[in-house]
């Protein structure tokens, strides 16, 4: 297909072993779930990466591309908080979405959590 | 806000949960501006979370109760800062295990103990509550007219309500808190 997928993976990892450093209060939402980056957090603290990476309240991932299954996973590695819904019109039709996961995660992915991504509300975590 | 020195290395044991929790509510001075007792349903605030461990602070008002419910792969812990909530083990064949919890003392439960909480009557209360690893699926359970136990798999993001009831036969027999 494309190299879509490794190429958000990686800027994931870049984002979190450079980038969050130098901002440590920018707001960033990933799309397509930053390719399942999420995942490889427990590799990444292994070697002697951020120890924090997965959990950054002021980093955000949309779920674009992806069903219910990605983005449960996600979910187990950040928490809901950190989601937000995102399609992939007008490239291709949205997948079933998020619903499976039940109407109170879908509030939080294509509402609640939208003001703290925004700025307009306190962020889930305390800093 | 700082609720803990250092992330933890790893998931906790029910008696660090305990601890834990134990030790933020005894300190309100950390989450009182968080306090929000709504008497619709019960309201939480994150204290944090990290891979290992997820806290938050929950206010209870009357009539507020979670159903029969699991945490799945989490083991946890509540220590009741203010007020009084009660603890019920869900027991086959007989009531409930029951335990008032009166503000000052906590409790630890294992990924498989299947508990509901209750508010324990009189005025507002507020727990500590921390779960890890931090909650992902949880079990509801339902009692259905016929008896059968139910479990739905639920999304930790669902707000715990009861589902059905669960019949309880004879008196509830109640323990003093931190019974074993």
């Amino acid at each position: 297909m494309t190299r879509y997928v490794a190429d958000m993976n990686a800027a994931w990892h870049a984002f979190v072993a450079f980038g969050r450093p130098r901002h440590p209060r920018l707001r960033v939402v990933f799309a397509m779930l930053a390719g399942g980056a999420p995942l490889h957090g427990e590799r990444l603290a292994a070697r002697g990466g951020p120890t924090r990476a997965l959990a950054d309240a002021r980093t955000f991932y949309d779920t674009s591309s992806y069903g219910a299954r990605a983005t449960d996973a996600v979910v187990r590695s950040v928490g809901i908080e950190q989601l937000v819904y995102g399609s992939d019109r007008p490239v291709v039709d949205a997948p079933a979405g998020p619903a499976p996961l039940g109407a109170a995660a879908v509030d939080a992915m294509v509402s609640a959590n939208v003001a703290p991504l925004l700025g307009r509300a306190s962020l889930a975590v305390a800093a | 806000m700082s609720l803990a020195p250092a992330p933890p290395a790893g998931d906790l044991t029910r008696a660090e949960l305990r601890a834990l929790v134990a030790t933020i509510a005894a300190r309100p001075e950390q989450w009182r501006h968080l306090v929000n007792h709504d008497p619709a349903a019960r309201t939480y605030e994150q204290l944090r979370r990290d891979e290992h461990v997820a806290i938050w602070l929950i206010c209870w008002m009357d009539d507020h109760d979670t159903g029969f419910h699991d945490h799945d792969v989490s083991c946890g812990a509540l220590a009741v800062a203010q007020g009084e909530i009660v603890e019920e083990r869900l027991a086959l064949g007989g009531p409930p295990l029951r335990r008032r919890m009166a503000a000052g003392q906590a409790v630890d439960f294992a990924a498989s103990d299947i508990h509901r909480v209750v508010h324990g009557g009189g005025g507002p209360a507020i727990t500590i509550n921390a779960y890890s690893p931090p909650l992902w699926r949880m079990g509801a359970y339902e009692t259905t007219p016929t008896g059968e136990l139910q479990r739905h798999s639920i999304s930790y993001a669902e707000e715990l309500r009861p589902l059905g009831f669960v019949a309880s036969s004879g008196p509830r027999s109640e323990r003093r808190p931190d019974a074993p």
